[in-house]
């Protein structure tokens, strides 16, 4: 077993593949200290995932099922996945939230361009948001979908974009309603009713404390300023 | 008439909202929004209160006459009937 600190919490596994064990290096840290989280990806778990995953092989379906392991733990630590790309810019992170084809990174390499220096990609997929007594913040994790792009840092969320592909660039704010579906949508949901609980909790302090916006647009540098316009509030 | 296992009442800030806990996640991975009337019927629907139990609640909270709380609670519950949500 290995540590790592992951979204500021001590976890401990095994990362037997090289997949998991490449991506999670940068997170891990010395062992003289005791874990919060602590799971393990059993070969039974591998195997039974396969039927599930046809196209994946073993290394990185354990990679995926340490995800799903680490962001189901995440719930009781007043945090949540957001399966989203999350951009930092000035030390804030913008995330947008879409199914997957969408065009999330797309947008969100739109930013690096518009922006220069002043932006970077926390993590491309699925980022970790966390309630603290400081504020909400995200997290880069090892988890960040088909490619390795996140850092191993945590910025102040600014506000969450519901992101759909259209000709023109719009962005409006979210009815509550609409909001809280919008981020259950994109997140993994337990089956526990406690760590329900949990993350619904999660989302109330979300949808209070940060615009939730349904931003549609096109590929262009108009859609960067529209998106940054109505986020940046 | 009996909500099914597998659903729960949750409120984030005024909006009440059903969502699936439990196996039934697998199958419902959607959300349904309830107006003020909706999750009074639904919480004594939960507690095991009886139809007419519960049209003579909704008179009494909402000083509605019997007739008209028979219809929302009529409205209402074919929803949940349409949404698979009771039994």
């Amino acid at each position: 077993m290995a540590l790592y600190k992951i979204a500021d919490i001590i976890t401990e596994y095994r990362a037997r593949g090289s997949m998991l064990r490449g991506r999670s290096e940068k997170y891990g840290i010395g062992d003289d200290v005791q874990p919060e989280i602590s799971f393990d990806i059993t070969d039974e778990e591998i195997i039974s995932y396969r039927r599930k995953t046809p196209l994946l092989n073993d290394t990185e379906r354990e990679y995926m099922i340490a995800g799903a392991k680490f962001y189901k733990e995440l719930i009781s630590f007043g945090g949540m996945m957001l399966h989203s790309s999350a951009v930092v810019l000035d030390g804030e992170a913008y995330l947008f939230s879409a199914p997957s084809g969408t065009g999330k990174s797309t947008h969100t390499s739109l930013w690096l361009q518009h922006f220069g220096d002043r932006a970077f990609i926390l993590n491309d997929d699925k980022p970790a948001i966390r309630v603290t007594d400081n504020g909400i913040f995200v997290y880069g994790t090892p988890f960040s979908g088909k490619n390795d792009i996140s850092e191993n840092t945590g910025v102040p969320l600014k506000a969450v974009a519901v992101l759909s592909r259209g000709d023109v660039n719009t962005a409006k704010k979210l009815s509550e309603p609409q909001a809280i579906y919008s981020l259950l949508n994109q997140s993994v949901r337990p089956q526990e009713p406690v760590l329900m609980d949990c993350l619904m909790k999660t989302v109330e302090r979300i949808i209070t404390d940060i615009p939730v916006i349904a931003f549609s647009c096109n590929i262009s540098e108009e859609a960067v300023i529209t998106a940054y316009n109505a986020m940046r509030g | 008439m009996k909500i099914k296992e597998g659903y729960k009442l949750c409120k984030v800030r005024d909006n009440s909202i059903v969502i699936a806990v439990g196996d039934t996640v697998m199958d419902f991975n959607g959300l349904v929004t309830l107006n003020e009337t909706g999750e009074f019927i639904w919480k004594k629907l939960e507690s095991g209160v009886s139809e007419d139990e519960i049209i003579t609640a909704m008179t009494a909270e909402y000083g509605i006459d019997a007739a008209t709380a028979k219809a929302d609670f009529d409205e209402f519950t074919e929803k949940l009937k349409g949404a698979n949500f009771i039994e």
